[in-house]
């Protein structure tokens, strides 16, 4: 008799091992294919939490297009000023851009005709080093990367602390927008 | 050899500049040997007209007889007064201590002289100034280089009789608005900007109108376009100098039209003419003066 109730105990034992093991298994797996399905979840949100830039940058005779990654922004001023600073960045494939050194951002403005207004560091004059080819392509790689990448942007003007000046490298006027200026296929 | 004591100045101290010359064709060689701490530490300038020494010891002079150039000196100074517009090269020999400089006989500038140019007004604009350096390689300014060929090709059409203005004549910054309103006021025959590229080659621009402006940005650019009459014209100058410039440098000149405010608001004739990088030109007084002749011939070339 005893021996049956010591087998029957060693049973149960067996039985509830078996069990803990079996729900070991299938609660480990749920959770690995939870907190996959989690990971996956994030990283879909990381990729949907960046965006692409378009910034175009003075190279021999014309613009290169170079795509940037960031952090995505929606508001408009905020991809505005993401372009500018990207553009100011230089190139990353090393070519040389022409761009002004340690120019700073200083702001930017629109009004209600849709004119951006790009304020920067007096460093966008003082450092520029170019002739008059150089200086228009330097201003065309800045007005198409912020056409390119917003819509609703009619035009851009270009100051400089605050103020108008009259011309960046003594060969075209920066006093007026953009767009006339850059636009034709004249380069 | 015999020679000629010119000057005095401490002939106590000893220290004695001796002047011998040399000739060969076109080419003049005048080499001033003294003893090594005033050859050394001596500074030279030049223009077409005059080589100046600064010494930095009082000096006497003996000067070989029948030499082609007048020399005088004044304080530590020693000065050779060319004949006519020369390019001359120096340079700093030791053992026996000596300075050397080779006067290139004026054949060249005598042609210059002899081409015919028919226009009477001109314009000439040295880019920049002031504190707008241009273009700057080591201690090479793009407002110095266009300045110094502007007055160079200045003075030459002013012997001929032509009359000239600069836009400026100093080193002061200069806005685009006041150059054009300069210009204009002028009423050149011919205008000519100088101006200095990023590259080896020369550039030559003409201007260049949009005709299709449609907004107020547009029609400023097209209202303030005195040029329109004169487009043609521009585009035959620049040709013709661009002509001349790649006849005499034996190089692809560039020729490009862009609508820079500086040409498109003039009332004349206009033409920018970028000179390539001091990278890849050396810019001595031969090189410029080889500038301002090939101007001139393209000046010529339109003329005609």
């Amino acid at each position: 008799m005893d021996n049956r109730r010591l087998s029957g105990f060693i049973f149960l034992i067996l039985l509830f091992i078996v069990g803990v093991v079996a729900g070991y298994v299938y609660f480990v797996k749920v959770f690995y294919k939870g907190s996959h399905a989690l990971k996956n979840a994030e990283t879909s949100n990381i990729t949907e939490d960046f965006f692409s830039l378009r910034i175009y940058y003075p190279s021999g005779d014309g613009l290169q297009m170079e795509e940037k990654r960031l952090p995505r922004r929606t508001a408009q001023i905020a991809i505005a000023e993401a372009t500018v600073e990207e553009f100011l960045k230089g190139p990353s494939s090393g070519i040389t851009s022409g761009i002004s050194k340690n120019v700073k951002l200083l702001g930017i403005y629109k009004d209600i005709d849709g004119i951006f207004y790009v304020d920067l560091s007096d460093e966008f004059r003082r450092n520029f080093q170019g002739d008059a080819f150089a200086e228009i392509l330097l201003l065309k790689g800045l007005y198409k990367s912020l056409i390119s990448n917003m819509d609703d942007i009619q035009d851009l003007k270009v100051l400089i602390e605050g103020n108008e000046i009259e011309t960046l490298g003594g060969h075209f006027y920066l006093l007026y927008p953009l767009k006339d200026m850059v636009s034709p296929e004249f380069y | 050899m015999s020679l000629l004591m010119v000057g005095s100045l401490s002939a106590q101290q000893g220290k004695e500049v001796r002047v011998r010359f040399s000739k060969q064709e076109s080419l003049t060689r005048i080499v001033l040997e003294a003893e090594d701490s005033l050859v050394n530490n001596s500074k030279i300038t030049s223009s077409p007209l005059k080589i100046t020494v600064s010494f930095p010891d009082p000096f006497t002079v003996s000067v070989q007889n029948g030499l082609p150039f007048k020399i005088s000196t004044k304080d530590k100074l020693l000065i050779i007064n060319l004949s006519e517009e020369s390019a001359t090269k120096f340079f700093r020999l030791s053992s026996p201590a000596r300075l050397v400089f080779d006067i290139q006989g004026n054949d060249t500038y005598t042609d210059i002289q002899s081409v015919s140019v028919f226009s009477k007004v001109f314009v000439i604009d040295p880019g920049h100034g002031g504190y707008d350096f241009g273009i700057t390689s080591g201690d090479v300014n793009e407002k110095d280089t266009g300045m110094s060929i502007a007055k160079d090709l200045g003075s030459t059409l002013s012997k001929k009789g032509k009359k000239v203005f600069l836009t400026r004549r100093v080193d002061q910054y200069m806005s685009l608005a006041d150059r054009i309103k300069f210009i204009n006021q002028k009423s050149p025959d011919i205008f000519i900007s100088l101006h200095s590229s990023m590259s080896e080659n020369f550039i030559v621009y003409s201007p260049k109108l949009e005709e299709q402006g449609t907004n107020e940005i547009a029609d400023f650019y097209k209202l303030s376009s005195k040029q329109k009459k004169y487009i043609e014209k521009s585009k035959f100058l620049s040709d013709s100098i661009r002509k001349a410039i790649k006849d005499e440098f034996n190089l692809d000149v560039v020729r490009r039209e862009m609508p820079l405010p500086i040409l498109n608001s003039v009332g004349a004739p206009s033409v920018l003419i970028e000179l390539p990088s001091p990278k890849f030109l050396v810019y001595d007084q031969q090189t410029l003066a080889r500038i301002k002749n090939s101007i001139i011939y393209g000046i010529a070339l339109y003329d005609q």
